[in-house]
């Protein structure tokens, strides 16, 4: 019986091909996120983004002008819109490595609002599936997907708080008056969410007779959305005083995404309570809008420089006195 | 008769001075290492990179302890620019919270102006 060696138990539990799997899937990864950090500067990123944007903008507009409803090539274009969204968030990810990774607040905020951007977009992909398998269900009725959009809400919440002391917010609500005010804008942004996302959008007070999962896997998006757009108001007008410098454009069009998305949750849900969403509708192009905003926010954000061209050697003379 | 030589007077015993004098530049130094840590918890390992941009001032990487060589004040000052131009006032503030404890150390008009 041949001896085996005390630790090969584990290893001969898995077999070979596997480990040549990961060997090959970390090479190609490693190498892809080399190349794409190497390549890919803050400018290139967003051409990318706003390209890729436009195409499927203009993809859009051809189903819209032809009045393409109900085909595959409709689904398509959401399949697209996932994969954009994923993509931005992972051009976001590669951001947060220039704010060292998680060791930072801004590092912090940069790779939970891009991993929010991926999660939007996995979501979008299942929708995708759905819609692909079952054209009859222009607005899939499964939870798990509710499930998946949800967790984005989460996570760029926390992103977003994370911000608030890079941004001064922190700085700006000692003062009283600033606590008045952020309190307003809570009670005011509750108003003005119950009146657009349940009288308008819902029907009003006869929403709240359907089954209680019902309400909660449909409000519980929008009360997310409430959340950050508070949120992101709140940041906004706190650090009026304070925000500047380089990062100022980046972090604004950071907040002003929670605004879009917002507006694109509530159109989306305006137009699928009167029943007249179908994919493709021009409802879906604010959310193009809204992952092309965070996208653009997110590489904005990122630090890199490029390095300063090197001074032409000065022409010196001879020392006098240097060979003494 | 030779007159006797008076005995020559010791001189005067030299004491340690009743409170320890410190150096202002390590106050200074002090401040620096307590604004790149805060900084660092903002903005990462970009907090010592800016630093090392600023003339007369050595970080050590690890432990971010400064060594200030030349006017203190004024590297300071250089420093909190630094930081200024990533996110304007909101640097300043976090820079001007993390320096706060030290200020009563300075010499009246020591304080570098955007600390103050």
């Amino acid at each position: 019986m041949p001896s085996t060696p005390p630790n090969s138990n584990v290893a001969a539990a898995v077999p070979r091909y596997q480990f040549a799997h990961g060997f090959i899937f970390r090479l190609i990864t490693d190498r892809l996120n080399s190349v794409i950090i190497r390549v890919m500067s803050r400018k290139t990123k967003i051409s990318t983004i706003v390209a890729s944007s436009a195409v499927l903008f203009v993809y859009w507009l051809v189903l819209a002008v032809s009045h393409t409803r109900y085909k595959q090539i409709n689904y398509w274009w959401e399949a697209l819109l996932a994969v954009a969204a994923m993509y931005y968030g992972y051009l976001g990810m590669l951001t947060a490595r220039g704010w060292s990774w998680l060791k930072s607040g801004v590092g912090q905020s940069t790779f939970f609002i891009s991993l929010g951007l991926i999660m939007w977009g996995l979501g979008q992909a299942g929708w995708t599936y759905y819609v692909i398998k079952d054209p009859a269900q222009q607005v899939p009725p499964t939870h798990i997907l509710d499930v998946i959009y949800s967790s984005s809400i989460p996570l760029w919440a926390y992103g977003i708080f994370k911000l608030t002391r890079a941004t001064g917010a922190r700085y700006g609500i000692r003062n009283t008056k600033a606590k008045v005010a952020v309190s307003l804008l809570i009670l005011v942004m509750l108003v003005f969410s119950y009146y657009v996302l349940v009288v308008v959008a819902r029907g009003g007070n006869s929403y709240f007779q359907q089954p209680f999962w019902t309400i909660f896997f449909d409000l519980g998006y929008a009360i997310g959305d409430f959340i950050n757009l508070t949120l992101a108001a709140a940041i906004f007008g706190l650090s009026w005083k304070y925000l500047g410098g380089r990062f100022k454009r980046p972090i604004l069009v950071l907040l002003g995404a929670f605004g879009v998305i917002y507006v694109a949750d509530f159109l989306f849900s305006f137009y699928d309570g009167k029943g007249q969403y179908y994919n493709g509708h021009w409802t879906d192009l604010i959310y193009l809008l809204m992952t092309a905003v965070f996208g653009i926010g997110l590489c904005l954000l990122d630090p890199a420089r490029k390095p300063a061209p090197t001074p032409p050697a000065a022409v010196t003379g001879p020392v006098v006195g240097a060979s003494l | 008769m030779i007159a006797p030589v008076p005995p020559t007077p010791a001189p005067a015993p030299t004491f340690p001075p009743l409170t320890p004098t410190v150096d202002v530049n390590e106050v200074y130094a002090t401040i620096c290492t307590q604004i790149i840590k805060e900084q660092s918890l903002i903005m990462g390992t970009l907090a010592l990179e800016q630093a090392s941009h600023v003339a007369g001032l050595s970080v050590d990487p690890v432990t971010h302890d400064c060594r200030i060589t030349g006017a203190g004040a004024m590297i300071v000052e250089q420093l909190v620019n630094q930081y200024r131009d990533f996110f304007g006032k909101a640097a300043v503030e976090v820079c001007r919270e993390a320096a706060a404890r030290f200020m009563n150390r300075l010499p009246p008009g020591g304080i570098p102006t955007s600390l103050q």
